[in-house]
């Protein structure tokens, strides 16, 4: 054991503290809902290349997406001292329009950090509507320099603030944003001072070889070879995964995915990459580091103008939302092939998004489902899986706040698929309204659902259901309600899918 | 009435008395016997000469980590009857291939819905029916029975009604209203089902505890840091889930507020674990606390705590870095220098780089094998003090920087079998300007037992606007007060407030202007105030406080030897400062003054590390 394997451990707990700590701070400074209270936000610290040394994602869905945004800007706009670069394009490094990311220059090193705002104009309040192209989400922002200098950019702010339906959170959102990357800019330059440039850079190098050496061993013990899986999303869009262990490499090609749609759940290439970094982090021991040398072992390919890798001037707000899950399912389906006895059926492959929104008041959450069956056993039964972890509203404070009324919240028991180990199940969750309001439903997994593996059924769909004078309408996927007084919204979440076969009941064995 | 503090460890069992401290081998599967072990070596086990008796007890909490707990039942509002399995939805773990969610302390078939429903502000909108719920329960065969339905904290009518039904039936009953009476069902379930699960726990080892202790008076910590009689911690026993840390947090406050120390962080590192607080005045209390997964509503020290102690094993992980913990070589086998391990852990380090010596006896009585620690350790000791160095210093970063705190004009005070140790090397890394190590810092945490306050904490749900509820607070406090009873020396009104549209609010001492006092407040803690926002408060807290009697332990030193380099003397007869590099050893803890400090002991035989 070499000084090394301390430095490692000390180093590595200073780089995450670094991005934490901007995090905390972020948090407390900005005043949105999303930001402060669903830790919709991420921090990072990057070398001057643009290489990521450490995050702090609570949201798996800005995994893979940050360094890119980092490319984009030391490409299109490199920041030099006392600059601050903002952008949320989402063909110049940003991802849905929501999250604005802010990126500066640290000296030998590079900060950001990316936060979804509550708004930032299009068709619908929260800008997450039911668009047909990226002008109807809302404001497009190439990398710019919001701090030049040292010196905030007042016009753009004001440029901002007027496109935007909630200008006041906007800003203060914007500013913190900017203000709290100096805190992560302090820390490096105090521990800089102290031990020196060369030790500090050289163990982000260390870092990255270990995070690297851990992912490639991993890469290794897995059967070499290829595993495809092709599924669709509802409306028959097809989604495809080719994937590819070749020693130290994991391909993943999309090859053979629609191309892209008039609705808003396309992806752009950040999304797609958080998705596939996601599955790899899922394979590697808990403790390393999701920095650059985990980025090295993957290639991600995925044909220009598909649902993956979406052209200007493709709608993409729910591709993080909702077809990151479903990119997510297909890699693990593929890989599967692979290694079956490793990886579990799929999970409900939707968040199902509501949005509320009645007089004087907006309520927007996502529901947990299933999770899949796999060979460590069942799936869990009502808990969000994959690119998502955000937590409900609970129903004392939603009828405090708003005109509805929870009716049934229930686990939706014998959802999830059958198998050896049965698929978790999902969620029946029936809302009902007191007063007029407008609903969007964006939501998946209603034609067909989570598959199973090995043997193990598939999970049962999801269900948007209208329940109005006591008859019951189904709703689509992705939809439009109007509600009146007294109408009820049954959302029924889906199940995981199930893994292995059902063992035959003791005395029906072959004979 | 003398006081004794008594404070079960995982490995000890402490007690403090009076300037004298000792330990007992703790007794994990019957903790009640070394409790009264100890009583009997004071001569207590004389019914004549009565004492007053503190514990902190951790027989609630490891219920709950073990899932050791009585069978429960769950009652709730129809429709809703999977709240306890739902949960809040988000998984623990974010990247895990398998994600797990922690079973429900209820299984799904022992949960009930009952038909009834209230509005959101308390008015009936179905009539409660309790149909044949009773003989469900009963076929069910459970020991206790949670009750919370939906929007109880505005009208407990319905809870009481299916309080009296269930316990006229003889079953251990909490009802939501009674143990966390605040909105926000999820959390107020998990509460409630958490203190029925443990009722017919805690009851019985009261109940062993009050007999073997005759005439004398006991009284119990509980997790806010003050104590309680066995009769409301057998009623409400979720609240002691950390009684605990909350010892060495009241000690550390008290020994703070005497050296008229204004900002301190407490730092009890023990053998498997190190909590760390941050000391401004007295100890925060929280609302809440996430125990064994469970999110419960209970009023708790604002005490942060990490899986590495002396006892941690260093161990290289799949990356080729060092870790320390958060496996710990515990009492049994121990860390390799005492005698049956074979694990390398911090502790072995220290006695490589001669922090320990085989001359020590730790707790008094353990030989330590050297020659066993260096085999483990090998040339590692420094580096495996630099990783849990880190450990700790990430550990003060979080009571600290990340809630916008700057931790250099803090005093470290150190203590718990290593925290002195570890000390001089933690200020040098977060620049803190001293370190204040208390007399017996191996048993410091039971000294608290004997500082801590009676105290009880009582909370409803208003969610009035924050005029509405300040022109309304004396008719709003009736309730609380009259729940709380006559006789207490002191109360504290807090409220949680916040700007409407917030989902999480901040407390507030209720004391003159609440709305200025919220916007000041909200500055602090977040670094601006909207004074044209709504503010709304949530929930009203009383808490009613007996002071604690301050005569006896306080004031004595307690009588410990120390060595300074070869030369063994006792801590008080150390004279003017001693230099760094150099080590203190007692019987309960060891110092390590390093270079660049100074220690000098003050008139209640505490250590004061300075920079020179």
């Amino acid at each position: 054991m070499s000084t090394g394997a301390a430095d490692l451990a000390v180093y590595d707990a200073f780089y995450r503290s670094v991005a934490e700590e901007m995090g905390a701070a972020l948090e407390r400074a900005a005043t949105s809902v999303n930001i402060k209270e669903r830790r919709d936000l991420s921090c990072a610290v990057f070398d001057a290349q643009g290489n990521l040394i450490a995050q702090a994602a609570h949201i798996p869905v800005h995994l893979g997406a940050m360094p890119l945004s980092v490319r984009a800007v030391l490409e299109r706009r490199p920041p030099g001292p006392g600059d601050v670069v903002l952008l949320n394009d989402p063909w110049a490094g940003g991802t849905h329009l929501p999250d604005l990311t802010a990126v500066a220059h640290a000296g030998d090193f590079i900060v950001a950090n990316r936060a979804h705002h509550a708004d930032v104009g299009g068709v619908a309040p929260g800008s997450l509507g039911l668009a047909t192209d990226i002008h109807g989400e809302g404001l497009r922002i190439p990398p710019v320099r919001i701090v030049k200098a040292g010196v905030l950019d007042e016009d753009l702010l004001d440029l901002f603030c007027a496109n935007v339906r909630s200008p006041r959170a906007g800003r203060e959102d914007l500013v913190a944003q900017v203000a709290t990357l100096k805190r992560g800019i302090a820390r490096l330059e105090e521990r800089m001072a102290q031990d020196g440039r060369e030790t500090l850079l050289r163990a982000a190098g260390d870092l990255r070889a270990a995070a690297r050496k851990a992912a490639v061993e991993v890469l290794r013990s897995l059967p070499q070879g290829t595993g495809r899986m092709q599924d669709a999303m509802d409306g028959g869009f097809t989604l495809c995964a080719t994937l590819q262990v070749r020693d130290d490499k994991l391909v993943v090609d999309f090859e053979g995915t629609h191309e892209q749609v008039d609705a808003p759940i396309n992806c752009n290439l950040a999304v797609t990459w958080s998705a596939v970094s996601y599955v790899l982090a899922l394979l590697l021991p808990a403790e390393t580091p999701l920095n650059e040398g985990v980025r090295d072992v993957l290639d991600v390919r995925a044909p220009e103008g598909s649902l993956v890798n979406a052209r200007y001037p493709a709608a993409v707000a729910g591709g993080n939302v909702e077809t990151s899950q479903r990119i997510v399912d297909v890699v693990l389906g593929a890989l599967s092939e692979l290694a079956p006895g490793l990886i579990p059926a799929a999970s409900q492959g939707t968040m199902n998004n509501v949005t509320v929104g009645g007089r004087g008041f907006t309520y927007y959450e996502t529901i947990a489902g299933g999770a899949g069956g796999g060979p460590a056993g069942p799936g869990a039964s009502a808990l969000h899986t994959h690119m998502t972890n955000t937590r409900n509203t609970p129903i004392e404070a939603l009828e405090n706040e708003t005109p509805l009324r929870v009716r049934t919240l229930l686990v939706a028991r014998g959802s999830g698929g059958a198998g050896r180990h049965a698929g978790g199940d999902g969620i029946v969750r029936e809302i009902e309204f007191t007063e007029p309001c407008v609903a969007h439903l964006l939501s998946d997994r209603r034609e067909q659902g989570p598959y199973g593996l090995q043997g193990g059924a598939r999970g049962r769909p999801g269900r948007n259901t209208l329940i109005r004078d006591g008859e019951e309408s189904p709703l689509g996927g992705r939809a439009r309600l109007v509600a009146q007084p007294g109408d009820r919204l049954r959302i029924e979440t889906p199940g995981g899918g199930g893994w292995g076969a059902v063992e035959p009941a003791a005395g029906s064995g072959r004979s | 009435m003398l006081s004794v503090g008594v404070d079960t460890g995982g490995t000890f069992t402490d007690f403090v008395v009076a300037g004298r401290v000792f330990k007992l081998r703790s007794t994990p599967d019957d903790p009640a016997q070394a409790v009264l072990a100890g009583i009997r070596d004071l001569g207590g086990g004389d019914p004549q000469d009565d004492l007053r008796i503190v514990h902190g007890t951790t027989v609630g909490t490891n219920a709950l980590l073990t899932g050791s707990v009585a069978r429960t039942a769950f009652v709730t509002t129809r429709g809703l009857e999977d709240l306890l399995e739902i949960g809040r939805q988000d998984r623990p773990e974010v990247y895990a291939l398998h994600p797990r969610k922690r079973a429900p302390l209820v299984a799904p078939e022992d949960c009930f819905g009952v038909l009834e429903r209230l509005h959101p502000d308390g008015s009936v909108e179905i009539p409660l029916d309790e149909e044949d719920l009773l003989e469900r329960i009963r076929a069910a065969g459970v020991e206790a029975v949670a009750v919370c339905l939906l929007h109880a904290y505005r009208n407990a009518q319905h809870e009481r009604r299916l309080g009296k039904l269930l316990r006229g039936a003889g079953l251990a009953v909490a009802l939501s209203h009674e143990t966390a009476n605040e909105f926000r069902e999820v959390e107020r379930a998990a509460t409630t089902a958490a203190n029925a699960a443990l009722m017919p726990v805690m009851a019985p080892y009261l109940s062993k505890l009050r007999e073997g202790l005759h005439t004398h008076q006991l009284e119990v910590l509980q997790s806010n840091g003050g104590t309680a009689s066995p009769e409301a911690v057998a009623a409400l026993p979720v609240r002691t889930v950390l009684s605990g840390p909350a010892g060495g947090v009241v000690a550390a406050a008290d020994l703070a507020r005497r050296h008229g120390i204004e900002a301190a962080v407490s730092f009890d590192m023990g053998g498997t674990s190190t909590d760390v607080a941050l000391l401004r005045g007295a100890p925060e209390v929280l609302p809440q606390v996430s125990i064994a997964g469970l999110a419960l509503r209970v009023p708790v020290l604002d005490v942060h705590t990490v899986g590495a102690g002396g006892g941690s094993i260093a161990a290289l992980d799949a990356l080729g870095a060092l870790r320390v913990g958060p496996e710990s070589a515990g009492a049994d086998p121990g860390p390799a220098c005492y005698g049956s391990g074979e694990l390398p852990t911090v502790t072995d380090a220290h006695l490589v780089v001669g922090h320990l010596s085989e001359d020590d006896r730790l707790a008094g009585t353990l030989q330590l094998h050297a020659d066993r620690a260096h085999k483990a350790v090998g040339d590692r000791a420094h580096d495996i003090l630099r990783v849990a160095d880190a450990a700790m210093e990430r550990a003060i970063r979080n009571v600290t920087v990340r809630r916008g705190i700057d931790p250099r004009p803090c005093t470290l005070i150190a203590f718990g079998g290593a925290g002195p140790l570890h000390a001089c090397s933690l200020c040098d890394a977060l620049g803190m300007v001293a370190v204040l190590i208390p007399p017996a810092p191996g048993t410091f945490s039971a000294l608290g037992m004997v500082l801590a306050d009676r105290r009880r904490d009582f909370v409803r749900t208003v969610l009035l606007d924050v005029d509405d509820c300040t022109a309304r607070m004396q008719e709003l406090l009736g309730p609380l007060r009259a729940e709380a009873g006559e006789g207490w020396a002191q109360e504290r009104v807090y409220a949680d407030v916040r700007y409407r549209g917030q989902s999480h609010e901040l407390a507030v001492r209720v004391d003159g202007d609440l709305r200025g006092s919220f916007h000041r407040a909200h500055e602090q803690a977040y670094g601006y105030a909207d004074t044209a926002r709504a503010v709304e408060v949530v929930n009203l807290r009383l808490a009613v406080i007996d002071p604690a009697e301050r005569r006896e332990p306080l004031a004595a030193p307690v009588p410990v030897e120390a060595t300074v380099g070869p030369a063994r003397m006792a801590r008080a007869e150390l004279e003017g400062a001693i230099r760094g590099p150099t080590v203190l050893t007692e019987s309960t803890a060891t110092t390590a003054v390093q270079e660049g400090w100074q220690a000098t002991v003050r008139a209640d035989g505490s250590l004061m590390l300075e920079r020179c």
